[in-house]
C-alpha cells in the first residue's frame, strides 16, 4: 500500500510539475510579447504602399441571416477607394431564411456590375463549405473575406491587399475592433480581450517574424496558396485556423496589419459569448490535433517559427491545463500528509498564480497603454470573471470533445447572433 | 458571540482593505468614462494629402463665414489671425514680423510672390498663384495652387501640396509630407520623408532608359494575377549576368541579381538583396534588410525594404502610366533617378551631390 501511495504521489508530482512547465511557458511567451510591443522593433512593412498598380480582388462575405447588418457592410464596401473597375463584391447568401436574400438584391438592383452575389440554398452548411462554393467562383487572385457585421472603412481594401506585393505572403489578417465597446459590462470586457490579443499578441508576432493567426474576416488569401492547399476544409469549425497552419506548412507566411482596422460587432449576451468561444475552442483544438506533428517535423519551417505555431496550437488547451494544476494543488494540499514532499511544487504554482496568470492582464494593460485608452485598463479586475467564464467554457468544450468521436469532423456549426439594429 | 465578533470583525476589515484597491475599476464601470469604440478612421486613406485637403476645407469653410478675399488683415471664426496678398504691392511681412523673422498668422496669397529668405512661417499658408520661396524660409504647411519653388535650405515641418511644381533647392529639409499632383523636383544634397507625386525628379533626372519595352509595361498589372509560379530557395541565390526569368523568386537569404537580367515576376528576400546595374523587374521587389539597386535600373512593381533602401544613380522606379511606392526606414537616392508615385521614408531619406555605394552581405 505504502508502495502504491509512494507511486500515485510521484505520478501527481510529475503531473502538476508538467502543467506548471506548460503554464509557465506560456506566461514567459505573454511577458515576451509584451515586452517586444513596447520596446521592441515595430514592423509595418506594407502598410506604406499607398501607390500602386492594385490587382484585381474579390470580397466575400459570407452572410447567414445577417438581415441586421448586410446591408451597412455592402454600402460600406461601395464607399471604399480600391479602383472601382478591379474590386468584385461577392455576398454569399449561406441558406438565410430571413431578408438576407431581399437586401442583397436590391443592392444588385441599385449598383449594376458592382455585386457579384452568390444564394446558396443547401448544402453542407458552415461559414468554410460557403466560402468553398465562393472560391471555385472567384476569377482573380486575391480574396479578401469580411464577416457581415464589419464596417470597413475607405482605405482599408487596399490596405489589406498591398501585402500581396509580397511573392511569400500567403494570407494577410486586420485588426479587428469591436464598434459595440459601450454597449454593457461583457462588451466592455471583450474590447479588452481583443487588445490585447491584436493590439500586443498579433503584432509582436508580425515583428518577431513568427506566426500571426489568419482569424477568418478583415483579411484575406492569395488564391493560387489556398488552392495549392486543397482550398478550405469544410470540415473545420475555423477554417481560418485551419488555413493559417496549412498555410505555414505550405511555406506561405501570414502577416498581420495592425494599421489596418476593421469595426465588428461582439457578443451583448454571455451566452452567445460562451457559444463563440467554444466553437473556437474546439475549432482550434482540431487544427491541433491535424497540425501539431506535421508542424514539428516541418524541418523547412525555422525553428522559431515551428515553436510559435505549436504553441498557438495549443493555445485553448492552457484552460483546461490551468484547471488540472488546480485540482492536483489542493489534492497536493489536503489530500498528501507532509506537505514538503510537494513543497517546492506547491511555492512553485503558487509563484506562477501570482506571475503567470497576470501575464494575460499585463499584456492587456499594455494594449491599453498602446491604444492610448488608459481608463478602460481599470476595469481589468473585471477580466477576471470573463477569465473564470472562459476557462470554464474552452475546458467544456475540451471535454466534449474528447468525449465525442474524437476530432472526427460531425460538429454542429452555431452562427454567432447579432445585436445591431 | 464575543468569540465570532472579533474573527468577523477582522474578515469585515480585510475584505474592505482589499476592495480598495478595487474602488478605481468600480468607478470606472458604473460612470463609463471610456466606454466608447477605439477610434477607427472610417474615412482616412491613408492619403499624403490629407492635411492639405483638410486645410482647403478649413479655408472653405471660413470664406464661406465671410472671411475676405481682398487684401488686408482679419481674424477666423476661430479666432486665427489672418492677412491676404492680392498684389505684388501688399507687404509679405509687416515691420515687427521683419524684425522678428517670424510670421504667425495665417497667410493668403492670390498673386505671383517672391518671400523673403530667412522667414519662419509658423502658420500654414495658401498661395493662388506661383510662389517662390527665399533661402532659409521655414514652413509648418503650405498649399500651392500653382507653381511652389524652395530656395536653398528650406525645411518644411509637416506638409506642402502643390496642384503643378514643386522645385526644391539643395540643402532643403522636407519633413512630413510633400505632394504634387504633376511633379517634385530635388536637387542634391537634400533630405526628405514622404513623397508623392506624378514624377519625383532626384536632382537632375537622366535620360530615358532604353531598356523597356510597352509589352513588359503593359504586363506589370498584371504581375500578382499571371504570374503563380514560386520559386523557393533555401539560403542564398544568385541570378547570373544577363538572366531572363518569368516566375517569382522567394529566398530564406540573400538575392543578388546580376547586370542585365530582366524578371517578370517579383523577388524576395529575407536577407539582403543587391540588385546589379542595368536591371529590369515587372514585379514588386521586397527585401527584409538591406535593399541596394544598381544604376540604370528600371522597378516598375512596389519596393520594399524593413531597413535601408539605396537606389542607384539614372535608376527609374514605376512608370508614368503605373505609379508605384517605394519604402524603407532609411533611403539613399542617387542622382538622376526618377520615381513614379510614392517614396516614403519612415525615418530619413537622402539625396546625396555625390554617388553612394554600398557594399552589401549578398552572396
Amino acid at each position: 500500500v505504502q508502495e502504491a501511495r509512494s507511486v500515485i504521489i510521484d505520478a501527481l508530482n510529475i503531473s502538476l510539475c508538467t502543467v506548471i512547465f506548460i503554464i509557465c511557458v506560456y506566461a514567459a511567451r505573454h511577458y515576451w510579447f509584451t515586452f517586444n510591443r513596447l520596446f521592441g522593433l515595430q514592423r509595418h512593412p506594407y502598410v506604406d504602399i499607398d501607390t500602386a498598380n492594385w490587382p484585381r480582388v474579390t470580397v466575400v462575405i459570407p452572410a447567414h441571416n445577417e438581415q441586421a447588418v448586410i446591408g451597412h457592410i455592402l454600402e460600406a464596401l461601395l464607399q471604399t477607394n480600391y479602383p472601382e473597375g478591379k474590386l468584385v463584391i461577392m455576398p454569399v447568401n449561406d441558406r438565410s431564411t430571413d431578408g438576407t436574400r431581399a437586401i442583397i438584391d436590391d443592392f444588385v438592383r441599385r449598383y449594376p456590375g458592382r455585386l457579384r452575389p452568390i444564394h446558396r440554398d443547401s448544402g453542407k452548411p458552415g461559414k468554410g463549405a460557403a466560402l468553398n462554393v465562393a472560391t471555385a467562383l472567384i476569377d482573380t487572385q486575391i480574396m479578401l473575406i469580411f464577416d457581415a457585421d464589419y464596417i470597413p472603412g475607405r482605405g482599408l481594401i487596399r490596405q489589406l491587399v498591398a501585402p500581396f506585393f509580397d511573392p511569400e505572403v500567403g494570407a494577410v489578417m486586420g485588426r479587428v475592433v469591436p464598434q459595440n465597446a459601450g454597449a454593457n459590462g461583457l462588451t466592455r470586457l471583450l474590447d479588452l480581450e481583443r487588445a490585447g490579443g491584436y493590439q500586443v499578441d498579433q503584432q509582436a508576432r508580425m515583428n518577431l517574424d513568427l506566426v500571426p493567426l489568419y482569424g477568418g474576416t478583415v483579411g484575406g488569401l492569395r488564391l493560387s496558396a489556398l488552392r495549392s492547399l486543397g482550398g478550405w476544409n469544410p470540415d473545420s469549425l475555423t477554417e481560418d485556423t485551419d488555413a493559417t497552419f496549412r498555410l505555414v506548412l505550405g511555406q506561405w507566411k501570414v502577416v498581420y496589419q495592425n494599421r489596418s482596422e476593421c469595426y465588428e460587432e461582439v457578443p451583448e449576451k454571455w451566452h452567445t459569448r460562451v457559444r463563440q468561444i467554444m466553437r473556437w475552442a474546439k475549432g482550434h483544438n482540431q487544427s491541433l490535433f491535424n497540425y501539431v506533428i506535421p508542424i514539428i517535423r516541418a524541418k523547412h519551417i525555422p525553428f522559431s517559427r515551428r515553436v510559435d505555431a505549436v504553441l498557438l496550437l495549443g493555445v485553448f488547451l492552457i484552460g483546461p491545463l490551468l484547471l488540472v494544476g488546480w485540482v492536483l494543488s489542493l489534492i497536493f494540499f489536503y489530500a498528501v500528509p507532509g506537505v514538503s514532499q510537494g513543497l517546492v511544487i506547491l511555492l512553485a504554482f503558487t509563484a506562477y498564480t501570482g506571475l503567470g496568470n497576470l501575464a494575460v492582464f499585463f499584456q492587456i494593460a499594455c494594449a491599453g497603454y498602446l491604444d492610448r485608452s488608459q481608463k478602460r485598463v481599470l476595469l481589468l479586475p473585471f477580466g477576471l470573471l470573463s477569465f473564470v467564464v472562459n476557462l470554464v467554457s474552452i475546458s467544456i468544450a475540451t471535454l466534449q470533445q474528447i468525449m465525442s468521436p474524437i476530432f472526427r469532423g460531425g460538429y454542429v456549426w452555431h452562427k454567432t447572433e447579432r445585436f445591431r439594429t | 458571540m464575543n468569540n465570532l465578533g472579533g474573527p468577523l470583525l477582522l474578515f469585515a476589515i480585510t475584505g474592505l482593505w482589499f476592495s480598495l484597491a478595487l474602488v478605481p475599476s468600480i468607478i470606472e464601470w458604473s460612470r463609463r468614462t471610456d466606454a466608447t469604440p477605439l477610434r477607427v478612421e472610417q474615412e482616412n486613406e491613408g492619403d499624403i494629402r490629407h492635411f492639405a485637403y483638410r486645410f482647403r476645407e478649413y479655408l472653405e469653410h471660413q470664406f464661406d463665414r465671410g472671411v475676405r478675399r481682398s487684401s488686408g488683415v482679419g481674424r477666423t471664426t476661430d479666432r486665427t489671425p489672418f492677412r491676404v496678398m492680392t498684389t505684388k504691392l501688399d507687404p509679405v511681412l509687416t515691420p515687427s514680423e521683419k524684425k522678428r523673422c517670424l510670421v504667425r498668422t495665417l497667410l493668403l496669397i492670390y498673386c505671383q510672390t517672391e518671400l523673403p529668405p530667412d522667414i519662419t512661417f509658423a502658420h500654414d499658408m495658401y498661395a493662388a498663384e506661383n510662389i517662390s520661396c527665399g533661402d532659409r524660409d521655414i514652413f509648418r504647411g503650405l498649399l500651392g495652387d500653382k507653381n511652389v519653388t524652395l530656395g536653398e535650405g528650406c525645411v518644411v515641418s509637416r506638409w506642402m501640396h502643390a496642384r503643378r511644381s514643386i522645385l526644391a533647392g539643395p540643402n532643403c529639409t522636407l519633413y512630413g509630407r510633400l505632394s504634387s499632383d504633376r511633379i517634385i523636383r530635388l536637387s542634391a544634397p537634400s533630405v526628405f520623408q514622404r513623397m508623392n507625386a506624378a514624377a519625383i525628379v532626384f536632382d537632375e533626372g537622366g535620360p530615358p532608359l532604353n531598356i523597356k519595352t510597352d509589352q513588359e509595361l503593359d504586363r506589370s498589372h498584371e504581375t500578382i494575377e499571371n504570374v503563380i509560379d514560386r520559386w523557393l530557395i533555401k539560403g542564398d541565390i544568385e541570378i547570373p549576368t544577363g538572366a531572363t526569368l518569368n516566375s517569382n523568386v522567394v529566398a530564406s537569404g540573400d538575392v543578388r541579381i546580376g547586370e542585365g537580367s530582366r524578371i517578370t515576376g517579383s523577388v524576395k528576400s529575407n536577407g539582403n538583396m543587391f540588385i546589379s546595374d542595368s536591371v529590369v523587374i515587372v514585379g514588386s521587389i521586397v527585401s527584409a534588410s538591406d535593399l541596394t539597386i544598381g544604376k540604370n535600373c528600371h522597378l516598375m512593381g512596389p519596393v520594399i525594404a524593413e531597413r535601408k533602401l539605396l537606389v542607384g544613380e539614372r535608376s527609374r522606379l514605376g512608370t508614368s502610366k503605373y505609379p508605384t511606392s517605394a519604402t524603407a526606414r532609411r533611403i539613399v537616392i542617387n542622382s538622376g533617378c526618377v520615381a513614379f508615385g510614392t517614396v516614403w521614408a519612415k525615418e530619413r531619406g537622402e539625396i546625396h551631390s555625390e554617388i553612394v555605394r554600398y557594399e552589401t552581405q549578398a552572396a
